[in-house]
């Protein structure tokens, strides 16, 4: 197990080089120079030229390219737009996201799963229908409709809780009272998707052959519910949270900005906007990383859920 | 009975006190929220040449002079200025006992260091071009300067207005600090800066013009208009300030909300390219004109955030040449339209398969908006058109390189003529993205900018517009972009002005909550 970590760890290797080559050449191709959007209406030939010089654009490529990784490696890539180091503004908007991710995950597995199982073994209950009709509305409707719903019933209409914007780390009052509605909003989706996978994944094994030998065998229904078929049916579940939690990293962007959320989806939207090459760079860079580490995490799981899976 | 006379006394005299010290503070607010459209990203006065970091930093910073009412240059922090004959020699004379946030007093050596720095090539200000007419800087003493210029250069008082910053501080950490931790000697001092949420500024109790009612100040960034609407219903701002149209409505006839708006400095305009067939010929420049009615679809679009425009210039701004603009402007003719370019085409200007390409950013709605109603109209003109909105980063870099015929564009800047009419008019002008060039309005530009006789600049500057504008169809003017400020009620003495500024303490204004 610990070797198969550290040889899932190390395959990190050649991803950061791939991930890294695309990205450096695509923004390569991207039409766009940053000095030019980043001076906007004071834009000289001359301050332009002063700018390429300064971040280093007249460079020819692999040169750029080793530098820049290098950089980024050493933690000293400058962005240009926001003129401080890469490392220091994603570590400051990370924490906001990881909260954020964090909370909607714990909001979304303990709504979904207990809704979708119960959703599968009565099946065609009201409750199912019902419920599956919901989860229908919520992957339809987009997270920032809801978000803006929620503001209004919550902060306008009974003024419980704030707008938007961030209130400090989550175990202060202030800041979890700012996480609870951008929570909400960003679990919809993740409740969802999660509790039709739950419903269809229990209906599938629920059809067992070993499920009918235990009923025989007089195993009381509810053990059979939950230790043998919701345990075999948990691994696509699983599957489904992890790349949803991988997603929500990058791509809460709609949320952070109904919520004027200080993460790092709206990060890399202004990076890519303002061709802030080395902060797009760092970004994506970290959120491929981050994405490789939570697979790795869902894996790992696999081996405590399913004892048939093992890594050797 | 005696004890009871003196308790009645003193609980007067106590109630008295009190109700006079509720007067005496009762402009002092403790908190002020407002809501930005962005967010900050660096606080540098020398490198804020982006909208919302230089707003904020206008807080922080100080310049030699400022913008007064109606944007007229009035004193700053030097209370005192002297313009030689030949209009290159400008001497500041500095207020004494001007201090920094960090205590230090601002002498001539750090006006010197500000604008050392500015004009350093290596540096890259975006601000170098408004101050490069600048030959030697002369510290005369403590508090007076001295810069020489090259040649006259007569907007260059605007210049003046550069946050100065502590030399000492500056050297000591760097741009990269000076940009995250601002210490200047403006109203407001820095707090605390939760990148990407909210700064927090306080009152700079030292400030040299009158200590701000407001006592601590909290920016925060809200990009979303909606949201923005909701936190000033919810009471969790103060004040808002890009609400889009379908917003502001609500808030307009609500009493306890003060909405209130002022002409902008934005300008929407449609633009052509001189290099580029078929939009070099005037006679398809006219038939576009003439075949959108501009008239009807700018106030549908814009609504209370636009005004039609004329001129290139604000209304705020001088000269004064609005009605014979508006007059001779090209107007709706849609049969005249259709049948010039009945003929461009038989006379094979306009190529048979050709798809006019109208160019807008998209992240602005109104133009992309009136970019549609406009292709609508072209096509039932005869002339086979299409929007092509894309992201701005994109679509400025084309522009550059000349791929652009039609584009819509919004520019704002400060106040005087010649930053927007050189930049955009003169043959290698900075913004000359219509490839246009003709002699005779790089003449006017060039005079325009040297003589220091405001009756002579006004003349020229109407001269250049009427030919760009009237004769040769560069540009067509759209819509001056309306400032609209939404407010709380209790909110006092916020007026929108200047849309560079964020006017909570100005020569004329003090803001606080009642």
């Amino acid at each position: 197990m610990f070797a198969y970590i550290i040889k899932r760890l190390l395959w990190l290797i050649p991803v950061v080089i791939g991930v890294s080559l695309i990205l450096f050449g695509i923004m390569q191709l991207v039409p766009g120079n940053p000095a030019a959007i980043m001076l906007g209406t004071n834009v000289t030939p001359e301050a332009i030229a002063a700018l390429n010089e300064k971040f280093g654009f007249n460079e020819p490529f692999h040169i750029r390219y080793f530098l820049m990784l290098k950089n980024f490696l050493t933690g000293e890539l400058d962005s240009i737009y926001y003129g401080d180091q890469v490392i220091n503004i994603i570590g400051r908007r990370l924490t906001a996201t990881i909260e954020l991710g964090l909370l909607s995950l714990i909001i979304a597995v303990l709504v979904a799963i207990p809704t979708g199982v119960i959703a599968a073994v009565k099946k065609n209950s009201l409750f199912d229908l019902m419920s599956m009709f919901i989860a229908t509305i919520g992957i339809s409707v987009p997270a920032f409709f809801t978000g803006i719903i929620f503001i209004y019933i919550f902060s306008v209409y009974f003024p419980i809780l704030p707008s938007s914007g961030y209130g400090g780390r989550i175990w202060t009052l202030s800041g979890l009272r700012h996480l609870i509605l951008p929570a909400f909003a960003l679990s919809t989706v993740m409740i969802a998707s999660t509790s039709r996978i739950t419903r269809s994944s229990m209906l599938d094994t629920m059809k067992e052959d070993y499920l009918v030998t235990a009923r025989s065998k007089g195993v009381a229904e509810k053990i059979i519910i939950l230790k043998h078929a919701f345990r075999n049916a948990l691994i696509p579940i699983i599957t489904n949270i992890g790349n949803q939690l991988a997603m929500m990293f990058g791509g809460a962007i709609l949320i952070e900005s109904v919520f004027a959320w200080p993460g790092v989806g709206r990060l890399a939207v202004k990076a890519v906007e303002s061709r802030d090459q080395p902060l797009v760079f760092g970004s994506i860079l970290i959120l491929s990383i981050l994405f490789v580490l939570v697979n790795l995490l869902v894996d790992v799981i696999y081996v405590f859920i399913n004892p048939r899976i093992s890594y050797k | 009975m005696k004890n009871k006379f003196l308790v009645l006394l003193l609980v007067s005299l106590f109630i008295f006190s009190f109700f006079t010290a509720v007067q005496a503070q009762e402009k002092v607010t403790e908190e002020f929220v407002m809501g930005i459209e962005d967010e900050v990203s660096n606080l540098d006065p020398g490198e804020t040449t982006i909208s919302v970091n230089e707003r904020v930093a206008s807080l922080i910073f100080d310049g030699l002079v400022e913008y007064g009412k109606a944007n007229k240059i009035v004193p700053g922090i030097a209370k005192d200025w002297t313009v030689s004959e030949d209009g290159l020699e400008y001497t500041f004379e500095l207020r004494q006992g001007v201090k920094f946030h960090n205590g230090q007093e601002l002498t001539a050596e750090d006006v010197e260091y500000t604008y050392q720095r500015i004009l350093d090539p290596d540096y890259g200000s975006g601000l170098r071009a408004k101050v490069e007419s600048i030959e030697s800087i002369e510290v005369i003493d403590n508090y007076t300067i001295k810069f020489t210029l090259s040649e006259p250069y007569s907007p260059f008082i605007l210049g003046m207005t550069f946050g100065i910053v502590p030399k000492e501080y500056a050297e000591e950490v760097g741009d990269e600090e000076l940009g995250r931790n601002p210490i200047g000697a403006g109203p407001f001092k820095m707090e605390e800066w939760d990148a990407g949420n909210q700064i927090v500024l306080s009152a700079f109790e030292d400030y040299w013009n009158k200590v701000p009612n407001i006592k601590k100040l909290v920016i925060r960034s809200i990009p979303e208009s909606a949201t923005q609407a909701m936190e000033l219903r919810s009471g969790g701002i103060d004040f808002g300030v890009n609400l889009d149209v379908g917003q502001l409505e609500s808030f307009i006839d609500n009493p306890d909300y003060q909405v209130k708006s002022a002409a902008g400095a934005g300008i929407n305009f449609l633009g052509f390219n001189f290099d580029m067939q078929p939009t070099q010929e005037r006679k398809f420049r006219e038939a576009v004109l003439q075949a959108v009615p501009f008239d009807q679809i700018i106030p549908q679009i814009f609504g209370v955030l636009g005004e039609r425009a004329y001129s290139m210039l604000p209304p705020t701004l001088w000269p004064e040449d609005r009605e014979f603009l508006k007059e001779n402007a090209v107007g709706f003719d849609p049969e005249a339209a259709a049948q010039k370019f009945e003929e461009l085409k038989a006379d094979g200007v306009i190529p048979a398969d050709y798809v006019a390409q109208v160019y807008v950013s998209n992240s602005r709605p109104n133009q992309v908006k009136t970019a549609e109603a406009m292709v609508t109209a072209l096509r039932q003109a005869g002339l086979n058109a299409e929007v092509n909105a894309m992201e701005f980063g994109t679509m400025w870099d084309m522009l550059g390189r000349g791929e652009i015929g039609m584009f819509f564009l919004r520019f704002v800047s400060d106040p005087d003529p010649d930053y927007w009419l050189y930049r955009f008019f003169k043959s290698d002008g900075s913004l000359n993205r219509a490839f246009y060039e003709n002699e005779q309005v790089d003449q006017w530009l060039e005079e325009a900018r040297a003589t220091s006789d405001q009756a002579e600049r006004e003349e020229l500057y109407n001269k250049v517009l009427r030919k760009v504008l009237i004769e040769d169809l560069v540009f067509h003017p759209l819509a001056h972009s309306t400032q609209i400020y939404v407010m709380q009620d209790n909110v006092k003495e916020l007026e929108p002005g200047n849309s560079l500024l964020i006017p909570l303490v100005t020569p004329t204004a003090n803001v606080y909550k009642e």
